[in-house]
Parts: structure tokens; sequence; C-alpha cells
């Protein structure tokens, strides 16, 4: 394979701070230099100039569907959404409709993931068998077939005592337990955020003390069992704080958000717009604002997706049968950009942060995260200033309240392993 | 009805989905026109021709019989042809997707399509998706702006004016898409409103409208012009909510002493069926049953005055040379 020279572009490392112009060198599937005017014999020269140049983007929370619901997504159109998104790893989610709650299961993920070239797939494990919270899955065997992080998520585990033994078996094989936070008694039959919009809708709403409850047990559970605990998708201010206080105390927890609690508040389901239907849903401009904040303050560790593609049907449909979740990974750059870096409220380099280096550390990817000399060549190169709007997408699915406005930043190239997999915006094939 | 023909596209949509969605002058504009279709129901002859050759259907995934007959009534009295469509939830066509119902009944060329849905939003889904005009017949939780639309009539009627007028609500607010269609338009004809109940069977944030929340019911009534009564049931969903009936009674019933608090010439209303001895005793409801009636005998003028004032918004629309394939 031939060196690759990305020429002239303002290199990020959101890690160790670096920021300015330099080249970088590819060689083979890692990052051979970082430098000014590097010469290499040979290599094929690509002009990056006023782009910027990042260690490969990752997010922890896609659900690729496959396998069992294949009219969602498969892995591989799943794959491709994340390339045209800009990512080089993605963690996929164990709820597809056959559970990932055994080694074959995680076997079949990689196996399909290695079919074709594009961005790595890190598969999650179950905690529970079928996700059903009443017996735990082989998360042992699941360990060593090389799941990187444990969930349910699409459910919470219910059952308290069933959470506590997960967490402490986990830590055994060091791995973190991703918590769903959900205490469905409270959310059951529920569709939309509790309050003056439920109200006006007639829907049933989701109280924003559904998620804090079981954000509190699951950090007294992780202090308890010393156990790695992630929180998943944080939607509200009581959430954040509660996170904030474990953390305080010495609880090893982190947190997650997902653009569109970032971008958009309840008032975006306006009347049943069912690809603004989610859960957890979409909060209050209080809880919005309180989720910029703490992205601008690092009380938020990782931006994740939460893709979750669906069908036509499963959102054309009433609303409260409309199924749950918007598909992320092609609109999470661009929501960054627009909504945190350009109105100068967070710096690209902390942005930037919560997708490369923050979700690779916390589920030990192997170097990932990071540009520098030594690690992988996944990269992903950015035009901050290009305007995007987003008629169809390259997942299978189309549910995202997004489409058809208009947003700034997005991926120009992107590489995985050293291998180059979007070419100016353009999927490359083969 | 001599004022009504130089009505010149007064609603702003094609559509009834909720009150909510009703500016002041739309509703007034809706009671007026009522107002003059009341005296067709006392000729010998209860029709008039301005509905004729065009064709309303009711589709009800719900059972219902007041609001169904009194559509089908008001769309006869107006010469229309009217079709009835009850889709239980045992018939394999409950289960069709919105949009293939919704295509089945663009191809049928109606003009009006009466809604009636368990589920909230579901006649504004049909709106948006058929150039007929959808009237919202109750929807889940949501709105049933044309039985609300009959209470303010019947207020007005009875009281002269609605403006000012104190109103109390009591029941189960939050399941009650009565409730919250008379909350939404009674606040913007500038009624004062009170809601009576207890706190488990109010909705979250509804403060917000400028409403005052009573869980003694004594003081929710003080003064009272008008008492509009929610219904109660016990489902499995309210097992959360109330422990019983018999204790729901204990407190919200509609007694002599509790109403008592309210003015002398107070009247009441309920647009379902009366639970006696429970949402109200049973001497009281004899004694307001005239009100009910009165209720009941203008929801076919409100529902023809809906009917009528939408039937404009077709013209409206071929005027302006939208496309209506049909005409």
């Amino acid at each position: 394979m031939r060196d690759t020279i990305l020429r002239g572009g303002i290199v990020l490392d959101p890690e160790s701070g670096f920021q300015d112009t330099a080249d970088v060198l590819i060689r083979g599937n890692g990052i051979e230099e970082i430098g000014r005017d590097i010469r290499a014999r040979g290599a094929e020269e690509i002009e990056v100039d006023g782009l910027y140049v990042l260690p490969g983007l990752i997010d922890m929370h896609v659900h690729l569907r496959e396998p069992g619901q294949e009219d969602k997504e498969t892995i591989e159109t799943g794959r491709l959404s994340a390339v045209k998104g800009g990512f080089t790893s993605i963690v996929c989610k164990a709820n597809t409709g056959q559970i990932i709650d055994r080694p074959e299961m995680v076997d079949f993920i990689h196996f399909r993931a290695e079919e074709t070239p594009g961005p790595n797939v890190f598969p999650v494990g179950a905690v529970t068998k079928s996700l059903k919270g009443r017996w735990l899955a082989m998360i042992g065997e699941m360990a060593r077939a090389g799941v990187v992080a444990l969930s349910d998520d699409g459910s919470s585990v219910y059952d308290t005592e069933m959470m506590r033994e997960a967490l402490l078996y986990a830590k055994r094989f060091n791995l973190p337990v991703i918590s769903h936070t959900e205490d469905t008694t409270l959310t059951e039959g529920g569709s939309i955020n509790a309050g003056f919009i439920s109200f006006r809708m007639g829907l049933e709403g989701i109280p924003a003390e559904s998620e804090r409850i079981h954000i509190t047990r699951d950090c007294l559970l992780a202090r308890d069992t010393g156990a790695k605990l992630h929180i998943a998708h944080c939607s509200t201010r009581k959430g954040i704080e509660e996170v904030k206080k474990a953390k305080r105390n010495g609880i090893d927890v982190t947190v997650e958000t997902a653009p569109h609690y970032f971008a958009l508040n309840e008032e975006a389901v306006g009347d049943f717009e069912t690809n603004a239907k989610m859960k957890p849903p979409l909060r209050s401009e209080d809880d919005r604002q309180a989720v910029v904040k703490a992205l601008k303050e690092g009380d938020i560790d990782i931006i994740s997706s939460d893709h979750a593609p669906h069908t036509i049907p499963d959102k054309d449909t009433v609303f409260e049968l409309a199924s749950f979740g918007i598909v992320g990974l092609e609109t999470t750059l661009s929501l960054i950009i627009t909504y945190l870096i350009e109105p100068g409220t967070i710096s690209p380099l902390k942005a930037f942060s919560y997708i490369t280096y923050k979700p690779a550390d916390r589920l030990g990817l192997d170097k990932k995260g990071r540009l520098r000399e030594g690690f992988d060549a996944d990269i992903t190169v950015i035009d901050m200033n290009r305007e995007v709007i987003f008629d169809t997408f390259v997942s299978k699915g189309q549910n995202s309240p997004f489409r058809g406005k208009r947003l700034n930043g997005r991926a120009e190239y992107v590489f995985v392993g050293g291998k180059i997999v979007l070419k100016r915006g353009e999927l490359v094939y083969g | 009805m001599g004022r009504v023909f130089f009505i010149d596209m007064v609603l702003r949509s094609k559509d009834l989905i909720g009150t909510q969605y009703l500016t002041e002058d739309e509703i007034e504009e809706i009671l007026t026109t009522a107002h003059t279709f009341t005296e067709i129901a006392k000729r010998t002859v209860k029709k008039v021709p301005a509905l004729r050759g065009r064709t309303v259907v009711n589709i009800f995934f719900e059972p219902s019989t007041r609001t169904r007959t009194s559509f089908e009534l008001a769309a006869k009295r107006l010469s229309a042809d009217i079709l009835n469509i009850n889709v239980s939830s045992t018939e394999p066509a409950y289960g069709e997707t919105l949009t293939d119902i919704a295509k089945t009944i663009e191809a049928m060329n109606v003009d009006f399509v009466v809604v009636r849905h368990p589920m909230s939003g579901v006649p504004h889904l049909l709106a948006q998706k058929i150039t007929s005009s959808v009237i919202n017949a109750g929807d889940g939780k949501h709105e049933h702006p044309t039985q609300a639309l009959v209470d303010l009539f019947t207020i007005r009627q009875l009281k002269g004016y609605i403006e000012d007028i104190k109103v109390a609500i009591v029941g189960d607010i939050s399941h009650s898409r009565e409730a919250k269609s008379n909350i939404w338009a009674l606040t913007k004809m500038g009624a004062k409103v009170n809601l009576i109940g207890p706190p488990t069977l109010i909705p979250p944030g509804i403060e917000r409208l400028g409403v005052k929340i009573y869980y003694d019911m004594s003081d929710g009534l003080k003064d009272a012009d008008v008492i509009i009564i929610a219904p109660v049931e016990m489902t499995e969903g309210h097992r959360y909510l109330l422990p019983s009936l018999r204790e729901y009674a204990r407190f919200y019933c509609l007694t002599r002493d509790r109403l008592n608090n309210a003015n002398d010439d107070c009247i009441v209303l309920h647009s379902g069926i009366l639970k006696r001895g429970i949402e109200i005793d049973p001497i009281i409801a004899e004694e307001v049953y005239d009100d009910i009636i009165h209720q009941i005998e203008n929801g076919t003028a409100v529902r023809m005055s809906v009917l009528y004032l939408l039937s404009f918004m077709h013209k409206s629309k071929l005027n302006n040379g939208e496309s209506r394939k049909k005409e």
C-alpha cells in the first residue's frame, strides 16, 4: 500500500491539546509522522488546506440492528452511514433482533464487519440473557470474544440485585457496564417529556425522575462494587447533577449525552412529529441548557449519536405507536459543529474530545482516539464551514428531525487503518 | 340565516383538530353561526340545502353513540350525504397504517372526515395526508373540540356571555379530552377556570394556561357560574391514580352541600354517561337534567356550524386554484 500524506491541514489532537498546521504521513495502517513539510518518496498527496485533521471519530452508542432487524439497518449500511458521518469506530449495542448475549453472536458481528472496508465495529454484550433482566448473559465468554462493554441498552436492568451482581461480575473482566437508566414503572405508556407539551398533545409523559432514579441507584451500586459504570444518553439537568455528585465521591462513572439533547428541546415534537420521538425524550429548554453547560464545563464525558434506525412504517403511524429513536451517525458531527463550536460555546479541541479519545479511553480501545505517531491511522478530515442539508441518509433509517435543516460542517476524508473510505465527502467503495 | 352568507374565510384551517388551535374570533364565529342553526330544529322540515351534494364520512375507531349521531344529524340537516364506518379493534382494518387509511379516504373523494380514535394525534396526522376537511370527534387524551364548543354554546345560551364567567371543571382532567378542549376554549374566551380533582388526575404544567387548581371541591366551587363534570373511570391504568370510585365520590361527588358554594343560578354540564352517586348526587342530577338536555340539543347546531364553516374552506381552496381532484 502506498504511503499517504495529508498536506497542510490544521491538525488537532484533543488529548494532547496539539493544534497547528501540519502534515500527516500515513504508512501501512499507522500514523508514521506528523510535522511540517514531510517528504516521502512515492506517497500519495492529499491537499487538505484549511481542513481540520482529527483522530478518527468514535461513536460509542450505535444500534446496527443486525442480526434480526435487517429491514431497519444492516451492519454494512450502518458502517457506510458511519463513514459518511466521519466515524472510524463504532460501538454497537446488544439489542438486535437476536440479542448479543453469547460469544457466537459477538463473532458474527466481527465476521460481518470484516467483510467490507469501513469503520471498526466494537460490539457491546448484553448484561442479562435476552435482555430479560433475569439471568446473567455469558459475560466472561463474550469478554474473550472481544466485547468492549456490557449493556442491556434499550431496556434498563430493572432488578437492583441483578444490576449489583452484574457490576461485580463485569469488574472481574474489567468491562464497563453501560446503564440505560430508565425506571420503567415511571415511563410505561409515556412517549414524550412530561410537562406542558405532554398535556397539550394529550400524551402520557416521561418524567425526568425516571432517568435520575436509575442514575442514582447505579452510581450507588458502582460505589459499593467498585465497578466501572457508564451512563448512556443523559438528557436532564438532574441526571447530570447526580453524575457530578457521584464523581466527586470518587465513583468510577462516566456519562454521555446525544446531539439531540443539546440541539433540540421538547418543542421539536411539535404536533405529533414522530421523527422527534426517542427515549429518553427531548426535554425542556432548561434541560437542554444544562446539557450544553455540562459539555462546556466537562461534566459530560462523551457524545454519542444513539443512532437508532427505523423503517418508514415504524414511524409513519400514530405517535404513541411509533418506534422510539432517531438516526444520528450522519448528523452528529454537523450538530456538534453547528450547535457547540460555531456559537463559540466550546472550543474545537474540547468538543472533539467527546468523540475521540474520551470514548476510546473509557472502553480501552487500543491505539484509538489520538492523532499521534504510533497510533492507528484512523483519521477524519473535516470541513468546518461546509454547509449541509440532509435530504436522505446512507443509513437505511431516514428517521431524523434534522432532515431538511441547514447545518454546518461535514467529513471530507476518512481513513480507517490507513485505508481511505471517504473522499471529498463521497463514499469510496471497495 | 341572513348574515351567515357573508362569512368570508373566518376559519384559517380546513380542519378542526382542537380548540387549542382556534383563535378567539374563530370560536366566536362558530358559536354565532351555530345560533342561526338552532332555529332549524324547530321547523317542520328540518333541512337546509347548504351542503347538498357533499359527503361526510364518520370513521369511529372507538364506540360512540352521542357524538356520532349528533354529527350524522348535523350532516343530514345540511343535506349532505353521510357514511358511517365503525372500525372495532378486532377488525383487520384497525391495524392498517394511517397512510393507507388516508389514501383510501382520499380515493373516495369525500368532503369531510369525522374521526374518533383512542390515540392522541390521529386526526392531526390524517389531516396532513388528505385534502378533505378532518373534524376531530375525540382523539385519545388530546381533544374533543366540538364537545367543548357545544359546552361554550350552552353556557352562552343559558348565561348570556362567556367572558369573566366562573367555570369549575371537576373530575379526571388528565384523561378527559372534553375537559382539555374546554380549558383551551374557555380560557381563550376569557372565562375564569377552576380545575377540581385529586392531584393524580390533574395534568402537570396546566397552570400555564392561567387556570386555578383546587384539590378541595368546596373551595373550587366557590362562586361558580358553571360546573362541568369530567367523567371518572376506574380502569387498570387508574390503579395508581385512585384507590376506588367510592373514595373519589367521598371527596368529589357533586352534593347539595358542595353545590351550595356555587352561585345560585349555577348550571351543570356533563357530556357523557352520568355516573350518579359517584360524579353527582342522584337528586342533584334530576335538578340539573335540563341543562344537560340543552347541551345535547345544541350538539347538532354546533356541529352543523362547524361543517358549514369548514365547507367554505373547500370553496376558497378552489378559488385559489389549489388542486382538488373531485370537482
